[in-house]
């Protein structure tokens, strides 16, 4: 069934560009004949029963502007501390900085899905062919971060620790690549695609229909039977889900916005929006996380919400960056003052120096060399 | 003629210049600022961050001996705390100023952490030593 385009608001500055990206194949059938048909037999006295609604609704996120265009397929995004957006277009990785310029990242790594920036601004991809987590530098030089059968999605905790989504079970790296944990979830029940740590630092993880919780490492439902088609879901610092639902026959393709135990806070949260595919928060120039939300379109495209519908900021709002960690904090905690480094990165520190539990004069020395303050 | 020898002595000393401190003073009286220095014994070749108590009253103006190494401070009253990266080998250390050298006694220097060059830190503090001294020379700015 074809989705009447419906002209937008004026000023929505949304325009669809011709000859971009995949068309979704088979669904579409004539609207307007079918339109038509039913004008005829109401003609013939035919009472045709009103059917769900085809047109996307607006909801407080709309209208949404065009941000990004010119991918083929760039559902899966990152943003670095320094503001610097990184696209998955096909296998392809792109950046584009803060002004708009576009240039060729790398295109290194085989079989890419999805990816997070870690702590010290590098790319961590998913690559389930070779079964891989691979990392690419700053300098885009590529190398293997760690291992992990049938990696599908990636996603960095509140200490810098990462989390790969494998299907089957759930991979737990520490920043340095050294496995610290592996949890079955497909005996539970689950499946591991899209994956998040939540603001309550509660790991989440999706496949294309339905989201878990986990809990004590088992995995509790969230959401379930939705369309398959979602890529992955996002937080807001209030724990609540954005969650894109590309449709099916009967249904609009639009946004939703959950609370954090799947109950309904806006449907839609955004609306006018076409096969949405991956939901993400914009990160600005200082690395702050805000309520710019990007959503990515089937066609390749990327649009933004109305910032100003959106409720809250996105999560986390400053991501954990080694650069962000100031160096009189971590001088003044090496002397023994307390209390100037949160604990996540405390813990962090611990694990990029001699891993031993604890922030010491050992795991400072460490970070000193990881910025180069000291060689 | 001859002058009575207590004319001559009033003579020549009204012709002397007179101050205070002059005369048969032989010298200033009082504290005398200096720096000192702490020097490390270790059991290990490969010291490469460590954690260092000083005491004492007036410590002023720390520095790492050895020009290259990383020095931070941490000052409350009496107390400086050190946290030095970089090269330890045996020997001078840290060096800073205090207002009278003499009282060296009344300083004091402890280790309390020390982290190796692949940033383990060490799980004993035995063999590790601090001894104070007066140390001649300057301190950079």
């Amino acid at each position: 069934m074809t989705r009447l385009r419906l002209p937008l608001s004026s000023g929505s500055g949304r325009r669809r560009l011709p000859g971009l990206g995949r068309r979704k194949p088979v669904r579409r059938v004539g609207f307007l004949s079918l339109a038509l048909v039913a004008a005829a037999l109401l003609g013939a006295g035919v009472v045709v029963a009103a059917g769900p609604a085809h047109r996307p609704e607006p909801g407080p996120g709309d209208p949404t502007t065009l941000f990004l265009d010119g991918f083929g397929d760039a559902c899966r995004l990152a943003f670095d501390a320094q503001g610097n957006l990184f696209a998955n277009d096909q296998g392809v990785f792109y950046k584009v900085s803060p002004g708009g310029t576009r240039t060729l990242f790398t295109d290194q790594v085989p079989d890419p899905r999805g990816f997070a920036v870690d702590a010290f601004g590098n790319l961590l991809v998913a690559s389930p062919r070779d079964s891989a987590l691979y990392r690419v530098s700053p300098q885009a030089e590529v190398s293997v971060f760690a291992r992990a059968y049938n990696a599908r999605g990636v996603a960095m905790d509140l200490d810098g620790s990462v989390w790969v989504a494998a299907v089957d079970s759930l991979h737990h790296f520490d920043a340095t690549g050294r496995l610290m944990e592996k949890l079955d979830i497909r005996t539970k029940g689950a499946a591991g695609f899209g994956i998040q740590v939540s603001p309550g630092g509660e790991l989440h993880v999706s496949n294309f229909a339905s989201l878990w919780r986990l809990s004590g490492g088992t995995p509790v439902p969230v959401l379930q039977g939705l369309p398959p088609r979602n890529r992955g879901f996002a937080f807001d610092e209030d724990g609540n889900i954005y969650w894109a639902r590309d449709a099916e026959e009967g249904d609009t393709d639009r946004v939703i916005l959950y609370d954090a135990s799947g109950e309904v806070l806006h449907d839609p949260i955004i609306g006018e929006v076409t096969d949405p595919c991956l939901i993400t928060f914009l990160r600005d120039e200082e690395g702050v996380t805000g309520k710019r939300v990007l959503v990515s379109l089937m066609d390749g495209s990327i649009v933004e919400a109305d910032a100003q519908g959106i409720p809250v900021d996105g999560w986390p709002r400053t991501p954990l960056s080694l650069s962000d960690i100031a160096q009189e904090d971590c001088a003044d905690e090496a002397a023994g003052v307390e209390g100037l480094l949160d604990p996540q990165v405390r813990s962090f520190l611990d694990v990029l120096g001699n891993n031993n539990g604890s922030y010491d004069v050992g795991d400072f020395r460490a970070y000193l060399l990881a910025t180069g303050a000291i060689q | 003629m001859r002058i009575p020898i207590p004319s001559v002595a009033l003579l020549l000393a009204a012709a002397l210049p007179w101050s205070s401190g002059c005369g048969d003073d032989p010298g200033p009286t009082g504290p005398q600022g200096g720096i000192l220095e702490v020097s490390l014994t270790t059991p290990n070749a490969d010291d490469a961050a460590m954690v260092l108590r000083l005491t004492g009253p007036g410590i002023s103006q720390v520095r790492a001996s050895e020009g290259g190494n990383y020095l931070h401070l941490v000052e409350s009253g009496s107390e400086v705390i050190v946290v030095l990266v970089g090269d330890l080998p045996a020997g001078g250390i840290v060096r800073f100023s205090v207002p009278d050298v003499e009282a060296v006694d009344s300083y004091g220097a402890a280790i309390l952490e020390v982290a190796d060059e692949s940033n383990a830190l060490r799980a004993s503090l035995s063999g590790y030593e601090v001894d104070m001294a007066q140390w001649v020379g300057s301190l950079p700015d």
